[in-house]
């Protein structure tokens, strides 16, 4: 299978369509005030990844920022029938603190809906009757 | 009136080399600010891949 590739361009916020049962990585990259490419300060803490889902109390998809120890990397993983709603968004945010306190944040919008096939008819139960007397 | 046979008084030494100081630690001050507000992480950019089955 060919790598995946990135489905949106540069910006401090993306909105991404997914379905339950998958899973997409989320990267982030610093930029100065200038908005050109800089990086993260030898020895700062790596970017904290936190999801918002809304009103809802329904998790629709969980984080897992193990993937990639320096922070630039968060794997986006859907929660399965999304606990019941057949849609919903989450916003994952990316945030770092600088040294003197300021924090630079990146988001990304995940529009949730459940995989159809998983609505789809996949298999027949079968049951036969005791054989009776014609 | 002054006399031009007298000789100056020797400088300050002292209070020049403390101007000197508070001059170059504005300086310090001036270059640090300068420094956060060129350098600082001010944004984070964002892409996400394609996702795929889990």
């Amino acid at each position: 299978m060919a790598d995946p590739k990135p489905i949106t361009k540069l910006g401090t916020s993306v909105t991404v369509p997914m379905l339950d049962d998958q899973k997409a990585l989320m990267h982030v990259a610093p930029l100065d005030a200038e908005g050109n490419p800089s990086s993260f300060p030898t020895g700062s803490a790596p970017p904290v990844y936190t999801v918002d889902n809304g009103a809802s109390e329904i998790v629709f998809v969980t984080l897992d920022p193990t993937v990639d120890p320096t922070g630039l990397s968060c794997e986006v993983i859907g929660v399965k029938e999304l606990g019941g709603a057949s849609s919903g968004v989450a916003t994952v945010t990316a945030t770092f603190t600088n040294a003197d306190g300021t924090t630079a944040v990146g988001t990304a919008v995940f529009n949730m809906t459940v995989d159809p096939a998983e609505l789809d008819v996949t298999s027949l139960d079968v049951a036969v009757d005791t054989p009776v007397s014609q | 009136m002054v006399d031009k046979d007298r000789p100056a008084p020797p400088p300050d030494n002292n209070k020049i080399l403390q101007e000197i100081l508070a001059t170059l630690q504005g300086i310090a001050t001036t270059l640090t600010s300068i420094e956060k507000l060129l350098f600082d992480v001010k944004k984070l950019a964002v892409t996400v891949d394609k996702p795929i089955k889990q």
